[in-house]
């Protein structure tokens, strides 16, 4: 399934050097709750700040690798014989594998995430899986870990509608083309913004024209009649809140910080920290890789430019967000509908798989390996990892864990935080 | 000013409101005085005239040497905006949205042209031609690497999709039936450079396998066998009506379904039928404007013409022909009356520099909206665009406000 990556994007992305990162002291509130505690975790990175700032001020970052990223090449097994049996033409070679334990390590391009320090769960996957990229996103957005849910909302929705104030113009935002439907909320406002846009709402020339334009753009869309139909009610709805966001957020947006790779993603991740250092009730940033993980050929090389596009614009995300005094309170998790086949096929590809591995990233995260490394000699009939860890796990590690929202509320009875990440 | 209504628009359509909503579903219009000039033929004669316009002129073609150009981009929306264009058009636009291939991925003019003339070709001819040819068509076998797939351990991306997306939907089949398509789907091969395809038997399956419980060999046995399934017909005939309309039970599609099948998955009755159901002409404005819907009307409206911000718009708005987002194509929905959709309307509308049809106008809050083929509007639209023109004493300033505000009414996000 490839992913959208439009040519306005790829100009930027190939036309311009990539700016050299800022360096920036890794700075910590003081006066932050203290971050929960750190047992269970089978292996610990260094360095990592432990102070979390209050939970009615913490936000959450989502970066959404759809198309299914592989786990796999991006935390793999070190000096496993059946890896590189099951994959003679895709494994990575061990001696470059970024070592987190003796057993484990991250892909060779993610050397500033290996250097900063992150945290990986091992083995996240859905109850009963679907190969699927369609039907395994809808339960990923959802939180639908088994198919048998009808949930209407998604899951970061649901995270909104518990944390959000009901008058802020977005507390979920998706910085992509359209709405995402793992933000659809049902009581607070989430929208999308186009991540090459500043938001604002566009203006006339003239101030006589603009007050009638902007006027008359407020009247068209107020939502006088409850009982118009449908699209009428959404198409005036979008209106309205296209305005409010410009007049709330859009104008109330910190500059921008320099240094982000030219990428999509550097771009994507640039806005949201002025999103999330606003304070304009942004507590959600959804963001959705626009790069092509569904690695059918050639593998390898295309897997590895994702992995070094993930790790230039994530370390620059958390230096600008601890140069903006902010690191404290901001979480950012990733996400993908699933990993690839661990068998690979003839194209020197990876065929759609099941359980995978996320990462998280951020002062309040500790370091290490999380979760138990699913066994490659025992693989589902598909071919496929067996999930070690349920995807409601994993979720209710940031909505309990991080969000302070009960996983009970938002997902359902018996999901539990991992111990020890937040 | 407006009291609240029970619903927007309440009184009986006039023809003129009939006719624009008929060229808002069949073409990429209706375009500035095209609802006025037809309205002799009368409704029935519209419809008519849209189905049984000629597909347009493929000549002259784009240049097809360089891959970082967009002049096949243009070239494709030229047509949609071209108000001769009839069904045929919004057809070929349909199948672009459901036999997907992405220019952001094969990065091969050589190869997509030629694929979009295919579906050109076929786009209301029968659909297992297209899709038999569709599958081992150079630009699909890169977009979804059946390219270089080998029975031995095959490529599953393009039996999964064929499957799951183009022919039967999830549930219908197994995984044993992909990796079968994908082993009889292989041996298939693409040359970069010159686009040339072609077969070798050494990747292919040397015996038949079961797929869907029918034996299997090569891709047209494939195709085959999921075009005869039973799921096949309701899949793309309820697609297709959905595409033109929301009206229509269970009942109505499992008729259509069938008779699509007896009449061997010709696409041009499936249509025809559709359109004719009297149901078509009763919903209305139910659903969005897609965004290159919206952009080709609104610019024809605004007087706008330039390329590069027709491309931009749509880019903007993550519609843009030759790039659909995934395999799955564009999504359908609400989704695109959302708030980020509207700034991007916004930031077009603005953009227009007025027309004399406006600004030289008795009423130039009716010349707006029917430059704009509005002809069912709100009480609260219309109050708006009367106050606004009340405020701006220059008639140049106040005509580019109104068409503006017309294009960027909620009415004409929607179809």
């Amino acid at each position: 399934m490839p992913m959208q990556l439009i040519d306005r994007r790829r100009f930027l992305q190939l036309g311009l050097v990539a700016g050299a990162g800022a360096v920036a002291a890794s700075v910590s509130r003081p006066g932050g709750a203290a971050a929960a505690g750190v047992a269970g975790a089978e292996a610990r990175g260094d360095g990592v700040g432990q102070s979390a700032a209050p939970v009615a001020t913490r936000q959450l970052v989502v970066i959404d690798m759809a198309g299914g990223n592989d786990g796999l090449s991006m935390v793999p097994p070190i000096g496993n014989g059946t890896y590189h049996d099951l994959r003679p033409r895709t494994a990575l070679q061990d001696a470059a594998i970024l070592p987190l334990s003796g057993s484990v390590g991250l892909h060779p391009s993610l050397v500033k995430l290996k250097a900063r320090g992150v945290a990986v769960v091992q083995g996240v996957g859905l109850t009963k899986p679907d190969l699927s990229h369609f039907e395994s996103l809808r339960r990923w957005w959802a939180g639908d870990r088994t198919s048998q849910q009808l949930t209407t909302t998604g899951f970061l929705g649901r995270l909104c509608d518990h944390i959000g104030d009901p008058n802020a113009s977005a507390v979920g935002v998706s910085l992509g083309y359209g709405p995402s439907p793992a933000l659809i909320s049902d009581s607070v406002s989430t929208l999308s913004m186009d991540p090459y846009s500043d938001g604002g709402f566009p203006r006339f020339w003239n101030v006589g024209m603009d007050a009638a334009w902007t006027a008359g753009w407020r009247s068209m869309c107020e939502l006088t009649d409850p009982k118009a139909p449908v699209p009428f009610r959404s198409a005036r709805r979008g209106g309205a809140y296209a305005i409010k966001f410009a007049d709330d957020v859009a104008a109330n947006l910190p500059p921008g910080a320099t240094g982000y790779p030219k990428t999509d993603l550097g771009t994507q991740l640039g806005l949201a920290a002025r999103l999330l250092a606003a304070d304009t009730g942004v507590r959600v940033v959804h963001i959705p890789f626009f790069g092509d993980f569904d690695t059918h050929d050639d593998h390898l090389a295309r897997h590895a430019r994702l992995m070094t596009q993930l790790d230039s614009a994530v370390d620059r995300f958390l230096d600008d967000l601890a140069t903006r005094g902010i690191a404290d309170r901001v979480v950012l998790a990733t996400t993908s509908e699933f990993g690839r086949r661990v068998p690979d096929n003839a194209s020197n590809g990876l065929d759609h798989g099941a359980a995978s591995f996320v990462l998280l990233a951020g002062q309040p995260v500790t370091a290490g390996l999380f979760g138990t490394y699913p066994n490659l000699a025992s693989l589902d009939n598909d071919d496929d990892l067996k999930a070690t860890v349920d995807l409601w796990d994993y979720y209710a590690t940031l909505a309990e864990g991080w969000l302070g929202v009960p996983a009970v509320d938002v997902l359902g009875s018996g999901a539990k935080p991992i111990a020890g990440i937040l | 000013m407006a009291a609240p209504r029970p619903s927007p628009v309440r009184t009986q359509p006039s023809t003129e409101a009939l006719i624009a909503h008929v060229l808002r579903r069949t073409t990429f219009g209706p375009f500035p005085g095209q609802v006025e000039s037809l309205r002799g033929l009368g409704v029935e004669g519209v419809i008519d005239r849209v189905l049984s316009a000629k597909p347009l002129a493929t000549t002259p073609k784009p240049p097809i040497n360089d891959d970082g150009s967009y002049a096949p981009v243009d070239w494709w929306l030229d047509r949609l905006a071209n108000p001769k264009a009839g069904i045929h058009e919004k057809m070929t636009w349909f199948w672009h949205g459901h036999l997907t291939t992405s220019h952001s991925k094969v990065f091969r003019w050589i190869m997509e042209f030629p694929q979009h003339l295919l579906i050109r070709k076929y786009a209301l001819g029968n659909f297992r031609t297209l899709l038999k040819q569709i599958t081992v068509d150079p630009a699909m076998l890169v977009y979804l690497d059946g390219a270089w797939s080998s029975a031995n351990d095959p490529n599953e991306n393009y039996g999964r999709e064929l499957m799951e997306l183009f022919t039967l939907g999830r549930g219908t089949y197994t995984q044993d039936d992909v990796r079968a398509a994908a082993q009889a789907l292989a041996g298939w091969w693409v040359d970069w450079d010159t686009g040339a395809h072609g077969f070798h038997d050494y990747a292919a399956l040397k015996d038949p396998v079961t797929l869907l419980g029918r034996p299997v060999k090569r891709a047209d046995d494939v195709i085959d066998v999921v075009c005869d399934h039973r799921a096949c017909a309701p899949w793309i005939a309820t697609k297709v009506r959905r595409y033109f309309t929301a009206g229509g039970g269970a009942k109505l599609r499992h008729a259509e379904a069938t008779r699509f099948r007896k009449d061997g998955l010709e696409i041009k009755p499936l249509v025809w039928g559709i359109l004719e159901d009297p149901m078509f002409l009763r919903r209305r404005m139910d659903r969005p404007r897609t965004p290159v819907e919206w952009v080709i009307a609104a610019m024809a409206a605004l007087g706008l013409t330039d390329k590069d911000l027709r491309r931009w718009t749509m880019d903007g708005m993550g519609q843009l022909p030759f790039y659909p987002p995934n395999v799955s194509g564009w999504p359908s929905g609400t989704r695109w009356l959302s708030a980020s959709f509207a700034l991007a309307r916004a930031s077009l509308a603005v953009q227009t520099d007025g027309v004399a049809a406006v600004s030289s106008a008795s009423d130039p809050v009716a010349a707006a909206l029917k430059r704009c083929s509005l002809y069912e509007v709100t009480p609260q639209t219309k109050a708006a665009l009367t106050t606004a023109a009340g405020q701006i004493s220059n008639a140049d300033r106040r005509a580019q406000v109104l068409l503006a505000m017309a294009v960027g009414s909620p009415e004409f996000a929607l179809s």
